[in-house]
């Protein structure tokens, strides 16, 4: 029981990585794929195609390869051109990685979103003189995100599996720091304390969505 | 007063001519029924007027602005819409927000008032229409009739000159359509010019002062409503047959 709690101990450093990810991935992705599937309604040519691009790339591409564009890639690049190294940590560059990832994926689904929306609820913002602005702010973002609350919580329970990627590019994650401890103590316990760990972190994800849900019922 | 004319008005949907050669001219004041049957382009030219769709040529005034010009439209459509409301067939109520809060949206982001404001005009407009008790009520929560005064109610806050109505006796109860018919009437002593397109002659013969006949995108025959006996003409005749 000892050793169990000593893995679980140790594992928590590699919870915390995965927090991060997970939480900075979703702040930062889930507003950037409303502003950007909101930027790709306006209807403007060049931006439309710019954002189309984006979307086909990041979307068509591995998550893994991203990664280690973004991790080595680009530290090479960089110190090819400027002949001085990139001093930022990997997990922040994992971090952005992420970021970029999923706000391809949002975009998609916010878009989606926003399509939904019968077409009477734009033409009555525009008859009573309304703003772009507002009426994206106040009338079709919120109804966008109250029928997109589904696909974004399985995206963000695919997000935490997807944060094990990281493992790859040497970050101690709950994944990489398993791996670490199954072959410093050749126990497989971590394994299923890992695995309880993702589990856990899932029920979490999904309960509070599901609160979520609950707070847009207020209206159908 | 001349409120609306419309000069020399064309569209097509692809190869689809939807309205030929339209011209009217609408009072201040008058009750008009845009008539006719289905597909005779009377919902088009309700969306041509409040600019939702844009004309392939012709010109269409409101309220001695020009919306559109011999074909080109004049970058003037907040000068345009402050004259217009529309009631959608659907009513088209923001399904995320309360009635009050339907209302107070063009006080405080159109109208620029301040919340307590806003407030306060909503509650006397809801008032007007018997609404005070649905204030905190969403879209869903309403029936046909409600959802509809509501909609007028929303409407009404920008003070327009001209309201158009898009079917909108279409999935009303009888006690329903008799409400909205006194609500239209009472619209005069707003100075309001209701414009109205039905497929319900009933209703159209109660509440107009003029009727304006469409089949297959020509404009047939626009009359006051006491001259009509003289309209000899068969499709007319066919139609309210029909109805």
């Amino acid at each position: 029981m000892d050793y169990i709690f000593n893995v679980f101990l140790k594992l928590l450093s590699g919870l915390k990585v995965t927090l991060i990810i997970f939480s900075v991935t979703i702040i930062f992705s889930i507003p950037l794929g409303l502003l950007i599937a909101f930027l790709r309604n306006l209807k403007i040519k060049l931006l439309t195609k710019l954002i189309d691009i984006f979307t086909w790339f990041i979307r068509g591409t591995p998550l893994l390869l991203q990664l280690y564009f973004m991790v080595y890639g680009i530290r090479i690049i960089f110190n090819n051109l400027t002949g001085v190294s990139l001093n930022i940590d990997d997990l922040k560059i994992a971090c952005i990685t992420f970021v970029i990832n999923y706000t391809a994926y949002f975009v998609e689904i916010f878009r989606g979103g926003i399509n939904s929306i019968s077409k009477g609820q734009f033409e009555s913002a525009y008859i009573l003189g309304l703003s772009k602005y507002h009426t994206y702010t106040k009338i079709i973002l919120p109804q966008t995100f109250k029928k997109t609350i589904p696909s974004i919580t399985n995206e963000a329970i695919n997000l935490i599996k997807d944060t094990s990627l990281v493992s790859a590019v040497a970050i101690f994650d709950i994944l990489n720091t398993t791996k670490r401890i199954v072959s410093l103590d050749f126990r497989f316990d971590a394994y299923f304390l890992a695995a309880i760990l993702y589990l856990l972190l899932t029920y979490i994800v999904v309960l509070i969505f599901k609160k979520l849900e609950k707070k847009y019922s207020y209206y159908n | 007063m001349e409120i609306l004319k419309i000069e020399n008005v064309n569209k097509s949907f692809g190869k689809v001519k939807a309205l030929n050669n339209i011209n009217l001219t609408i009072e201040n004041n008058e009750v008009v029924s845009i008539i006719g049957p289905s597909g005779s382009g009377k919902s088009t030219l309700l969306r041509l007027i409040c600019g939702l769709e844009k004309v392939d040529s012709g010109s269409i005034i409101i309220n001695n602005n020009y919306l559109v010009k011999d074909g080109k439209y004049l970058n003037n459509s907040k000068t345009i819409l402050k004259d217009l409301g529309m009631i959608f067939q659907d009513y088209s109520l923001f399904d995320n927000l309360t009635v009050k809060e339907n209302l107070e949206l063009a006080l405080l982001y159109v109208l620029k008032l301040n919340k307590q404001e806003a407030s306060e005009v909503a509650k006397e407009i809801l008032s007007k229409f018997g609404l005070l008790d649905k204030l905190s009520s969403y879209p869903s929560e309403l029936s046909g009739g409600q959802k509809q005064r509501v909609a007028i109610a929303r409407s009404l806050v920008k003070k327009p000159k001209i309201l158009l109505f898009d079917e909108p006796t279409s999935a009303l109860d009888l006690e329903a359509i008799a409400n909205l018919i006194n609500i239209i009437r009472d619209l005069k002593n707003d100075n309001i010019t209701p414009i109205i397109v039905t497929h319900d002659w009933e209703f159209a013969k109660r509440v107009s002062t003029r009727i304006v006949f469409l089949e297959k995108g020509n404009l047939i025959f626009s009359t006051q409503i006491n001259d009509l006996s003289t309209i000899k003409n068969e499709r007319f005749s066919n139609f309210i047959k029909q109805k």
